[in-house]
C-alpha cells in the first residue's frame, strides 16, 4: 500500500493513515460493482430506483447505529431489501407510472429516519456521516464486505450476462427464448441494493447513486458496444471513487460529495467536449 | 367537550404556529394541486431532483450574499434545462439525465456547504426544513405563489390537462405545447422552492406526490383529483403541525409521515372496497377536450 | 443446417387474460414447408396465439409441435438505445436456451455472421443498431430468429411499415427455410400480401373463423365473418379491408 508520495513541495498526502487506506480500499472495491450495475441502470432507465434505494437505507442505518446488536450494515441491508421488495411490487411498470410511488416511498423513508434520529436514538448519531459518507467510518469489516460484494456481483453479472442483455434489449423476444425476465427483474435490483449498502460507510445514503449512474452515463457517451461500456464504466467508477476520496481528505469535505462532484465534472467535460466536437464537424469551413 | 376544544385551540395561541399553519396551508395546497400534474406526467424524479439541486443555489447565494430563493430558483431552472438537453441524447434518457444531475449538483452543494464559512452546521436545516422558523415574509411569499398558481390553473388548467392526457390532440388543436410544458415546470419549480421552507429539500417530494397519489386512489376524474389532493395536502400539514405541537417530533418529518399514513389508509380502503385501481397514470381520465 | 420436418397441430387452444377470453377453442394444423398467414381484425388474438405457442402466456388446450421455435416479435418491443451493433443482436440468439451465460464460441459467431449475410447486411455488422433504418433493423431481427436455428418460425407482423426491398429479402429467406422443411407462422394485417405469399391461412376473431389453403379462406363470405363492416366489396369482386395497423394483445 502506498503510504508516502513525494511531491516537490510539502502537502499532506492523502494516503498516509490506516483509516485512509481502508477508505481507499473499500472505495475502490465497491466502485466496481456499483459502476457495472450502473451500466444496466442507465440502459434500463432505472436511475430513480437507484437513488431511492440509497436514500431508503437511511432509517436502517439510524436504527442499526442505535441498536449495537444490529449494527448499521444489517440495518441498512434490511431497509434496502424491504424497500426493494415493496417498490418493485407496487410499481407495475416504472415507465408508465413515472415513479410516483417510488418518490413517496423514499420521502417516507427519509422522514422515518429523521423521526427515529431525533426522537429515539438521540443526537449522537453522526447525521452528516450517514448521509454523505465519512472517511473515518470505514472499518476492516466494511472492507471485507466490499470485497465479498464485489466478488459476488461480478460473478453474478458474468454468469447472467447473455440473459441480462437479451432482456434489456428485447424483453418479448427474450421471454420467448427462455431468458426468464422475472429472474432478471429480481436479480438486478437485489444486486444493486446489496452494492449500495456496501458503499454506505464511505459514500453515504444520499449520494451513493452518483457512483452508480455517473460512471456509466459518462462511459455511454464514449462507447458503442456493451462489453466496452461495462469495462469503461468500471474504470471510471474506480477513478471517481479513489479521486473523490483523495479530494475529500485534502479538502476536508464529505467523501460522497467529493466523489459525485468529480463525477459530475467528468460527465460535463465529456458531454460538452463531444457536443463541441459535433458542432465543429457540422460547419463546412471548419470540417476536419 | 371543553377540553377537546381547548386541545384543538392550544397551538393557535402561538404566533409561531399560526404562521406555520398559514405557510403549510399555502405551500402544501400548492404542492398538492400541482402534484397531480407531476404524478400524471411522470415527473416525480424531476421534482425530487430539483428539490436537491436547488441546495446548490441556496449555498452559492448565501456565499455571495444574494437572495437565497433567487439562487434556488435559478439552479432549479438550470436543472430542468440540463435535464432536457441530456435526456434528448438518444443514448441516454431523461431518467439518466436526472440520475446524473441530482448527485452531481447536490454533491457540489454539500461540498460547497462544507467549504463556505458558517454554512456547515446549517445543512440539516436546509435538508429537513424549519417550518417553525417561518417569518411573515415567507408566508406572504407562499401566499403569492399560491395565488399565482391558482390563477395559472384557472386560466390554463384545461390546456395543461389536455397536454397531460392527449398531447397529440393538444398539438392538433394548435396549443403551444412547449410553452405549456414550460409553464407547468415553472409552476412546479416555484411551488417546490416555497415548500423548501416548510419541510426542507429532502421531504418536499412527499408533499408533491403523497396527496396526489392518495387522491388518485379515491377519484376517477382529474379535477376532483386536484381538489382532493389540495385538501389532503392541507390536512397533512395541519395534522403534522398538531403532532409536532404535542409530540416530540420534527415538524417536517411529521407532515411527511402523515402523507404516507393517509396514502396507506386510502390504499387499504380502496383495496378492501374492491375498487382497487391499478396505480399507474392511465387509471385517471381527463375531462372532455375543451372548445 | 440439416433439413428436418417441422410440424404444428393446435387443438382447442383457449387463452384468458385479465378476466377476458382472448382466444377460444382455436384448432388448426400447419404442415412442414408451409408459410401460414394468421389474419384477423384488431384484437383478434393473433399476437396472443403466437405468445401461447411460445409458452409465454398460459393456455388451455393442446399443442403438438415438432421442432425448435424461433421468434420475431412485433417491432417496437426493442430498446433501440441499447449499446449494441447489428452483429451483436444476431449473436444474442446463440446463447444456449435456458442456460445463457456469457461466452460465445467462434462457431456461434460464424453462424451469426452467416445469418446476417443471408439478409444482406454483412457489411453493416458493426453498425450500431440504432443507426439502422427500419427495414434494416427488421432484417437484423429476422436474422436473429434464423440464428436460433428453429424449424418453427413465429413472426409477428414482420413486414409492417418497412421498405419493399427489405420485405422481399425477408420473404425470400423465410421461403428458403420453408423449402428446407421448416414451417412459418406469420401474423399480418395485409390481406393482399398474405394471399400472395402464404400457402395456408388461419383467420381469427377470438375464435377460429376459417383455416386452410388460400382459396378456402379468401372468400367474401368467409372474410365477412371476421371483418364484418370493415369489409368493402366492389362490383368486380375486389375487396378492401379498412383496418388500421394497431397492436393487438
Amino acid at each position: 500500500m502506498i503510504t508516502t508520495l513525494t511531491i516537490g513541495f510539502s502537502l499532506p498526502t492523502p494516503f498516509d493513515a490506516p483509516y485512509m487506506e481502508r477508505a481507499l480500499l473499500a472505495g475502490a472495491l465497491i466502485a466496481i460493482p456499483l459502476a457495472l450495475l450502473g451500466a444496466w441502470v442507465v440502459i434500463q432507465g432505472r436511475a430513480f430506483f437507484a437513488h431511492a434505494v440509497g436514500v431508503a437505507t437511511f432509517p436502517g442505518v439510524v436504527v442499526g447505529l442505535g441498536i449495537p446488536a444490529l449494527g448499521p450494515f444489517l440495518g441498512s441491508l434490511l431497509a434496502a431489501a424491504l424497500f426493494t421488495a415493496v417498490v418493485t411490487g407496487l410499481e407495475r411498470d416504472h415507465r408508465i407510472s413515472g415513479g410516483a410511488v417510488t418518490g413517496l416511498a423514499l420521502s417516507s423513508a427519509m422522514a422515518l429516519g429523521a423521526v427515529l434520529l431525533v426522537s429515539v436514538f438521540g443526537t449522537a448519531t453522526p447525521v452528516e456521516a450517514v448521509l454523505f459518507g465519512s472517511l473515518l467510518a470505514v472499518s476492516d469489516a466494511d472492507v471485507t464486505r466490499c470485497l465479498i460484494i464485489a466478488a459476488v456481483t461480478v460473478a453474478a453479472l458474468f454468469f447472467m450476462h447473455g440473459r441480462l442483455a437479451a432482456v434489456a434489449f428485447d424483453v418479448r423476444w427474450a421471454a420467448g427464448a427462455g431468458a426468464r425476465p422475472r429472474v432478471v427483474a429480481v436479480a438486478l435490483p437485489g444486486l444493486l441494493a446489496l452494492a449500495v449498502v456496501g458503499a454506505l460507510p464511505a459514500v453515504g445514503s444520499l449520494l451513493v447513486s452518483g457512483l452508480v449512474v455517473l460512471p456509466a452515463a459518462t462511459a455511454r457517451l464514449l462507447v458503442v458496444r456493451l462489453p466496452g461500456l461495462l469495462a469503461l464504466s468500471a474504470a471510471l467508477g474506480l477513478a471517481f471513487s479513489v479521486g473523490g476520496l483523495a479530494a475529500a481528505r485534502l479538502m476536508d469535505i464529505p467523501p460522497g460529495a467529493a466523489i459525485t462532484t468529480l463525477g459530475g465534472i467528468a460527465f460535463a467535460t465529456v458531454a460538452t467536449g463531444l457536443a463541441a466536437d459535433a458542432a465543429v464537424r457540422r460547419r463546412p469551413g471548419l470540417a476536419r | 367537550m371543553g377540553a377537546a376544544l381547548e386541545w384543538l385551540a392550544d397551538p393557535w395561541t402561538s404566533g409561531i404556529l399560526r404562521r406555520a399553519f398559514a405557510e403549510v396551508t399555502l405551500a402544501g395546497g400548492t404542492c398538492g394541486a400541482l402534484g397531480c400534474f407531476v404524478v400524471v406526467r411522470g415527473l416525480a424524479f424531476l421534482s425530487e431532483s430539483m428539490a436537491h439541486t436547488m441546495l446548490l443555489g441556496v449555498v452559492l447565494a448565501f456565499a455571495l450574499g444574494a437572495p437565497v430563493l433567487a439562487g434556488a430558483g435559478i439552479v432549479a431552472g438550470l436543472t430542468v434545462v440540463a435535464a432536457v438537453a441530456i435526456g434528448s441524447d438518444r443514448r441516454l434518457s431523461f431518467d439518466t439525465a436526472m440520475g446524473v444531475l441530482l448527485p452531481a449538483l447536490f454533491g457540489a452543494a454539500v461540498a460547497a456547504a462544507a467549504l463556505v464559512e458558517g454554512y456547515r452546521g446549517r445543512l440539516a436545516d436546509a435538508l429537513f426544513g424549519s417550518i417553525l422558523g417561518v417569518t411573515t415574509t415567507d408566508v406572504a411569499l407562499a401566499g403569492g405563489v399560491a395565488l399565482g398558481v391558482g390563477v395559472t390553473l384557472g386560466l390554463f388548467g384545461r390546456r395543461l390537462e389536455l397536454v397531460a392526457f392527449d398531447r397529440a390532440l393538444a398539438e392538433a388543436l394548435g396549443y403551444r405545447v412547449k410553452a405549456l410544458d414550460l409553464l407547468l415546470l415553472l409552476a412546479v419549480t416555484l411551488a417546490v422552492v416555497v415548500a423548501l421552507r416548510a419541510v426542507g429539500n429532502v421531504l418536499v417530494t412527499a408533499l408533491v406526490l403523497g396527496p396526489a397519489l392518495t387522491a388518485r386512489l379515491v377519484c376517477r376524474r382529474f379535477w376532483p383529483m386536484v381538489a382532493v389532493a389540495t385538501g389532503v395536502a392541507v390536512l397533512c400539514g395541519v395534522v403534522g403541525l398538531y403532532t409536532t405541537w404535542y409530540v416530540e417530533v420534527g415538524a417536517g418529518a411529521a407532515i411527511v409521515l402523515t402523507t404516507t399514513v393517509l396514502f396507506m389508509l386510502a390504499g387499504a380502503l380502496s383495496w378492501l372496497r374492491g375498487t382497487h385501481r391499478p396505480l399507474h397514470a392511465r387509471a385517471i381520465r381527463g375531462s372532455l377536450p375543451p372548445e | 443446417m440439416s433439413p428436418r420436418a417441422a410440424g404444428l397441430e393446435v387443438r382447442g387452444l383457449s387463452v384468458r387474460l385479465g378476466g377476458r377470453s382472448v382466444l377460444e377453442d382455436v384448432s388448426f394444423k400447419a404442415p412442414a414447408g408451409a408459410l401460414v398467414g394468421v389474419l384477423g381484425p384488431n384484437g383478434a388474438g393473433k399476437t396472443t396465439l403466437l405468445r401461447a405457442l411460445l409458452g409465454v402466456v398460459p393456455f388451455s388446450g393442446e399443442v403438438d409441435m415438432t421442432g425448435e421455435i424461433a421468434y420475431v416479435p412485433q417491432s417496437g418491443s426493442v430498446n433501440s438505445s441499447f449499446p449494441i451493433d447489428a452483429f451483436g443482436v444476431v449473436a444474442m440468439a446463440r446463447y444456449p436456451r435456458r442456460r445463457w451465460g456469457w461466452r460465445l464460441t467462434s462457431a456461434d459467431r460464424a453462424l451469426a455472421l452467416a445469418m446476417l449475410d443471408e439478409v444482406g447486411l454483412a457489411a453493416e455488422a458493426r453498425r450500431p443498431f440504432d443507426e439502422l433504418s427500419g427495414g434494416q433493423r427488421q432484417r437484423v431481427l429476422v436474422a436473429r430468429a434464423l440464428a436460433q436455428e428453429g424449424d418453427v418460425l413465429l413472426l409477428d407482423e414482420p413486414l409492417a411499415g418497412i421498405d419493399l426491398p427489405s420485405q422481399e429479402t425477408i420473404l425470400d429467406v423465410i421461403a428458403a427455410r420453408c423449402r428446407r422443411g421448416a414451417l412459418a407462422l406469420m401474423t399480418t394485417h395485409d390481406l393482399a400480401q398474405a394471399a400472395r405469399v402464404c400457402q395456408r391461412l388461419v383467420l381469427l376473431d377470438r375464435v377460429l373463423i376459417a383455416e386452410g389453403p388460400n382459396e378456402e379462406v379468401m372468400r367474401t363470405d368467409v372474410l365477412r365473418r371476421a371483418y364484418g363492416t370493415s369489409l368493402l366489396v366492389i362490383d368486380d369482386g375486389a375487396v378492401i379491408v379498412n383496418d388500421g395497423a394497431h397492436h393487438d394483445h
